[in-house]
């Protein structure tokens, strides 16, 4: 199973979206280049569900998983579609400078080659 | 270790006391309100969710003085486990998480503190108001809430239970 820090994000991205139909996007959040290369730093995912509530950025922190192939800590930030708004446009900052990366695909979309 | 490390397992030995206090009223002791059983269910829930909030950039102190930490949190601690599990279909859990998301909220409003905007006034602790006027006491009020006949109440104490140990695992790399 490919271990690396990209591969482990869409497969807990994917993993999320199987889970959970309210969620209708999921980007992935970086910190600078040299903390992300470091096997320690989280991968982390910024989810947008329709079901949560707008209750400002609350990083959730969780160990990895290696059975499951998430070889690294994960944190998860769960965001209305207004918020994510926000964030985009600046006025809802991100913590730990932290910054929106890559949007990741949903499992059909990635079977399909898109992204 | 890393300075909110310590605090992670700190709230998740509480947390498993608080469940496990719950689990002994409710065994052998069948004639205590509700209240006295739900108040546990609350505070563990709420120190499990301020477990998963310890990390990076996140000040101890600012978590420790809010109840209003389950609703958002709880759902997402479910969501990673069932994503994590392997045995079963995915879409198997999706009622599960709509289910806990309900559940979490109701939670979080057994907390005095946490009233909906003065919507919700009953909790677990204190007297409070009602619609009619009269003084409410949490230990006389029904509160309709069994976690056993709740949907998908079973599988919450049981993703309760999990991430207790699993944030109390020693080896936990995230606890390093």
């Amino acid at each position: 199973m490919d271990s690396s820090k990209d591969a482990v994000v869409l497969r807990l991205a994917q993993a999320h979206f199987s889970v959970e139909p309210g969620i209708t996007q999921i980007v992935q959040l970086l910190a600078d280049a040299e903390r992300e290369s470091d096997p320690k730093e989280p991968v982390k995912l910024l989810e947008v569900n329709e079901n949560t509530t707008a209750d400002g950025i609350r990083p959730v922190f969780f160990g990895p998983h290696s059975a499951s192939g998430i070889y690294y800590p994960s944190v998860i930030v769960e965001v209305t579609a207004e918020e994510f708004e926000a964030i985009r446009h600046g006025s809802l900052k991100l913590p730990n400078n932290w910054s929106l990366g890559q949007e990741l695909p949903r499992p059909e979309m990635a079977a399909a080659g898109g992204k | 270790m890393e300075p909110y490390a310590d605090w992670r397992i700190a709230y998740a030995k509480q947390a498993k006391v608080d469940l496990q206090t719950r689990d002994e009223l409710l065994q052998h002791s069948p004639g205590i309100p509700d209240c006295q059983q739900l108040h546990f269910l609350q505070m563990a829930c709420e120190k499990i969710c301020k477990a998963y909030l310890c990390g990076q950039g996140t000040d101890p102190n600012t978590l420790q003085s809010s109840h209003a930490y389950i609703a958002g949190p709880l759902p997402i601690i479910a969501r990673q486990q069932f994503a994590l599990q392997s045995g079963h279909s995915q879409k198997d859990r999706t009622w599960m998480i709509g289910a806990i998301r309900k559940l979490s909220r109701k939670i979080e409003l057994l907390a005095p503190a946490v009233k909906a905007g003065g919507a919700v006034p009953a909790n677990c602790e204190y007297p409070w108001i009602g619609p009619d006027g009269s003084v409410k006491v949490p230990a006389e009020f029904n509160f309709q809430f069994d976690l056993l006949h709740e949907e998908a109440g079973r599988h919450l104490l049981k993703v309760l239970y999990t991430a207790a140990d699993d944030l109390m695992q020693p080896d936990s790399p995230i606890t390093r």
